[in-house]
């Protein structure tokens, strides 16, 4: 893709879908690239493979931080990513440079058109192959004795993915999805589970389901050979990286993950307002039962089940904190693969901020800036952030709000919160200033607050921590093991911020409030952050465990090569 | 957060169903609307000219004329399905304002054909005056561009219009080929008669172009040969069809012991053709009844069926109103046969009389009887093959017309080399021949509906 062949011209790397428009001049280009690449013939073997769903390259965000991070911290270790998008259309452009051990880019975009005619014959042989895969398939999805329950469940996943896998090579997503037997197939699985859901729902839910899957599968012999396969979620991406870790019969399988993919999509499907044209009375949910309606049910079951399969075919799975690996655990995930590798930042970079901010403080010992650093997207809850800042300024016209970030990812979201602002009668008190490095924003905040209804382990209560800033979040993710310390923690009793509940702008408000009052306090708080960032946090602590966790992970299986 | 973000949308069929099917039915009924008035205008104008001609002119008068007619409805006859599918996407994309731009086109392309064909087949194959075979192309071309021109006028439902049209056309066209000829000789005659469809032409496009013309833009849009190269079959369908209705006659008028040379290229087989026509005027009512049944009762369980499953139907009321579908299709052809079959056997019990009455021969009364039968099997296989267009089921229609055409020409020429008793039978199994395929792919189409509506590009 033109992402890899600007930096890396001698790499072509190619996207697993159009690799069929010019398969042999990147077929013949890969092994004279790369000395390393001695036993394998077409691609360039990485050591490391990632699975990455929306995200780095072409998304900004905590995750890619942190990818991007990995990368780069590893300059011996030859990386190879597989991106998950959505549409290629929607994706945009690379927000990040390739790094230069980074040997192989794919990228698969599964909802996107069909890419091309399908390459397989009508014949007596592919006839027999449809049959064993709707037999497989049947058995799977309809086995002969039902469940108890109404939903489908699912046992075994390997075997009918591979069966499915094997004609996915050769056939498109349409020739399956027109086969009669698939037909048959739907028809009954819709009669068994969903009789009283509109049929051209389900008919589309359906499809929107299998999809994606046959995209995986189809793209399953073109992902690049590695030691370790890492995903960096579950969902698609997780499911992509079991499968290829399975199928290769001798990488390892690393799972790690910042949020929790499962509950997010679940937390979505349970907001979502499906887009159902004429008839969108046949949504709401089940009244009867007061639960959920079938098809949501079918998505979340889906993705529940997706997540518990990459979980089982693990090595093993990453947490960046505690609370999140028994959330893990709850879904599926065997709690003694569990190890926990938090997030991490460069406290060298941060000095000179950290003196600048010093600085900025004794020259205007009056200032009262609030500073909010992140992107302006809903789940960061800008909108509670501008209603506390009305309850501050009410009882302290002189606090300020810095907002510094990027507010192109969602741009009615954006206009949304500006709105906001200039209805609060806030316009002199807050400033959107968009994207800014640290170097920029960081010396300019006296406090840095954190809005948001989920997180992970947020970089931007690290890059405050390390810059001596206190820091005042909602109870989400890791904040307030990060604000008020880790149980396990040599200083859990000191905090180096404040913790409030989440959309809870009166709260938020006291809170900002009564720190920004209190300047001996906010330095009190700066000192120990630092201190728990120094402690916990850093950056080459945490890129030595992930590279221990590869040799491990490396060495315990039997790699040739 | 990771994970790709992602929403339903389609949640409706695919477009191009509902809106097709109804094009199809006026491409039917349609196309044998001018074949009926082109036989009765044939037998009026002999009757008519009879006493002011020779034998030998009026021959050729009317095998001019049956000519013209022939030919011209099997060249766009094999434009007129896929021309009608055209216009009918583009209704139901709301892009009408399109059509009329490829009216254009497509009347531009049957000029271009039919001259070409009219030259070869009365300028170079038929010997006559210069002025009689100039008149002859030109009614050719007019007749062709007539037939094109209401096709669009019958997507448009503009049925009134089409009425009036012919009734002008005809009658100016009947009375100045009969006022022609009787003061200034055959050519005029048939210039005359010409003339009145070149009226009947005019007044199809001008009501074109009130209904669709829009602003007026004359601008030929060629879009529809996307149409000619994706759905192939409409085409050969449409030639085989038509090709199938005339190759028996085609045969007679050249293999029969009968025939006579004409002029040319012209033959003629009178005792063949007399009977035949006669024969096919009688599912005119059996027509009248496939029309108004289709247009009320099946198309309205037909849409109801889709306006079901858009509408968020369970599969089991999908099946309900299938099922009604069904009924009404099963009631509708019964209504059909019934009233087809009393008038079939009527001219049978008085075949003699109504012989008597025209004053034709033994023989002929013979092929009358036997391809009585005929057309009403062929009425029958023309009801289902609408049906098989309802249900977009092309290859079926393909295959039946296939068989049709093949089946007619290949047991007609076995007939002519048996004897004369045998006339007729090769059209007779013929028509049964491609009922029967008919019946079964509609039978087969119609109980796997459902999976066809949802994957319409699935074979």
């Amino acid at each position: 893709m033109a992402f890899l062949e600007s930096n890396v011209p001698c790499f072509s790397a190619h996207s697993l879908i159009s690799v069929s428009e010019s398969p042999s001049s990147s077929e013949a280009q890969a092994p004279s690239s790369d000395d390393a690449s001695i036993g394998s013939v077409f691609r360039a073997q990485s050591d490391v493979c990632l699975f990455l769903e929306g995200t780095w390259p072409y998304v900004r965000g905590g995750v890619s931080t942190w990818v991007d991070q990995v990368i780069r911290s590893m300059p011996e270790i030859r990386f190879s990513v597989v991106y998950l998008g959505s549409e290629k259309a929607a994706a945009g452009s690379p927000k990040y440079s390739p790094p230069e051990n980074l040997v192989d880019f794919h990228e698969i975009f599964l909802f996107d058109e069909d890419p091309g005619e399908s390459r397989l014959k009508r014949s007596r042989a592919s006839k027999r192959a449809w049959k064993e895969v709707h037999h497989s398939l049947r058995t799977w999805l309809l086995p002969e004795a039902p469940e108890e329950e109404g939903h489908p469940t699912t046992g075994d996943w390997e075997s009918p993915l591979f069966a499915l896998a094997d004609i996915a090579e050769r056939a498109s997503f349409d020739d399956f999805w027109n086969q009669p037997a698939t037909w048959e197939l739907l028809h009954d699985f819709y009669l068994r589970h969903f009789p009283d859901v509109p049929f051209i729902e389900f008919f589309w839910n359906a499809r929107f389901l299998c999809q994606p899957i046959w995209r995986l599968l189809q793209s399953m012999d073109r992902i690049p050979q590695a030691h370790l396969y890492h995903s960096v979620s579950t969902g698609y991406a997780g499911l992509l990286g079991a499968l290829a870790t399975r199928k290769s019969r001798e990488g390892a399988f690393l799972l790690s993950e910042h949020g929790i993919y499962v509950r997010e999509r679940i937390a979505e499907l349970l907001q979502a307002e499906w887009s159902a044209p004429d008839h969108a009375q046949s949504l709401p949910d089940d009244p009867e039962g007061g639960g959920i309606s079938p098809l949501r049910q079918l998505w979340m079951d889906f993705f529940l089940e997706i997540g518990r399969f990459s979980y089982q075919s693990s090595s093993a799975i990453v947490s960046l904190f505690h609370r999140n690996a028994v959330i893990q655990s709850e879904f599926g995930a065997p709690p003694e693969r569990i190890r926990i590798i938090p997030n991490g930042i460069n406290l060298d970079r941060f000095a000179p901020i950290r003196a600048a901010r010093q600085q900025k403080r004794i020259e205007f010992p009056a200032r009262k800036i609030v500073g909010f650093f992140g992107r302006v997207v809903a789940i960061k809850d800008v909108k509670t952030l501008l209603r506390a800042a009305r309850v501050t300024v009410d009882r302290d016209p002189g606090a300020r709000f810095l907002l510094v970030g990027p507010t192109d990812e969602d741009p009615g979201y954006y206009a949304e919160c500006q709105r906001l602002a200039k209805d609060l009668g806030l316009a002199q008190h807050t400033h959107f200033a968009g994207p800014a490095t640290p170097e920029q924003a960081l010396p300019e905040f006296d406090l840095v607050v954190i809005s948001s209804v989920s997180e992970g382990l947020p970089f931007a209560i690290l890059e405050a921590f390390a810059t001596g800033i206190p820091v005042v979040s909602t109870d989400v993710g890791a904040c307030s093991e990060l604000v008020l310390g880790r149980p396990d923690d040599p200083d859990a009793g000191s905090p180096a911020g404040e913790i409030v509940p989440v959309s809870d702008p009166t709260a938020l408000g006291n809170a900002l409030v009564s720190l920004l009052e209190d300047r001996e306090r906010q330095d009190r708080y700066g000192v120990t952050g630092l201190e728990r960032v120094r402690a916990l946090y850093r950056e080459e602590t945490i890129i030595a465990e992930y590279r221990d966790l590869y040799q491990q992970l490396a060495t315990s299986t039997s790699p040739t090569s | 957060m990771a994970g790709i973000g992602f929403e339903i949308r389609k949640l409706t069929l695919p477009r191009t169903f509902a809106g097709t099917a109804h094009a199809y039915l006026f491409a039917g009924v349609i196309s044998t609307g001018p074949w009926i008035i082109s036989i009765l205008s044939i037998i009026l104008l002999n009757r008519l000219l009879g006493p002011v001609l020779s034998e030998s002119e009026r021959d050729l008068f009317s095998t001019t004329i049956t000519h013209c007619y022939a030919i011209a409805l099997i060249l766009t006859g094999t434009l007129q399905y896929a021309l009608n599918r055209h216009a009918a996407d583009l209704i139901s994309a709301e892009a009408s304002d399109r059509i009329y731009p490829s009216a254009i086109a497509a009347l531009t392309l049957t000029a271009g054909l039919s001259l070409v064909t009219g030259l070869l087949l009365f300028g170079w194959g038929t010997e006559a005056s210069l002025f009689y075979r100039a008149s002859a192309i030109s009614l050719f071309v007019y007749v062709s561009l007539t037939f094109v021109a209401a096709n669009y006028l019958s997507v448009l439902l503009g049925f009134r219009r089409i009425v009036i049209g012919f009734a002008i056309g005809y009658t100016l066209g009947c009375l100045a080929a009969w006022h022609g000829t009787v003061r200034w000789g055959l050519e005029v005659g048939l210039a005359g008669f010409a003339a009145g469809h070149l009226i009947l032409f005019a007044f199809l496009l001008g009501s074109l172009r009130r209904e669709i013309g829009g602003d007026g833009s004359t601008r030929a849009n060629w879009e529809f040969l996307g149409h000619f190269r994706r759905f192939p079959s409409l085409l050969f369908c449409g030639f085989l069809y038509n090709l199938g209705i005339w190759i028996d006659k085609f045969l007679f008028w050249h293999l029969s012991e009968e025939n006579q040379v004409v002029s040319g290229i012209l033959h003629a087989s009178p005792e063949y053709d007399l009977a035949i026509y006669l024969s096919l005027l009688s599912i005119v009512p059996g027509l009248t009844v496939l029309f108004l049944r289709l247009e009320t009762d099946f198309a309205t369980s037909f849409r109801r069926f889709f306006d079901r499953t858009n509408g968020g139907g369970r599969l089991l009321d999908i099946r309900e109103a299938k099922n009604e579908m069904i009924d009404s299709l099963r009631s509708g052809f019964l209504h059909l046969i019934s009233v087809q079959a009393l008038v079939t056997i009527s001219l049978l019990i008085y075949a003699d009389r109504i012989g008597d009455w025209l004053g034709i021969g033994a023989l002929q009364e013979g092929i009358f009887r036997v391809t009585l039968i005929g057309a009403f099997l062929l009425m029958g296989f023309l009801a289902l093959m609408t049906i098989l267009f309802y249900l977009d089921d092309r290859r079926g229609a393909l295959l039946a017309c296939c068989a049709f055409a093949i089946a007619n020409a290949g047991l007609s020429l076995a007939t002519l080399l048996a004897n004369e008793a045998w006339y007729g039978f090769g059209f007779v199994v013929a028509s049964g021949l491609a009922l029967f395929i008919a019946a079964w792919r509609v039978n087969a189409r119609i109980s796997r509906f459902e999976y066809h509506v949802f994957l319409p590009e699935a074979a």
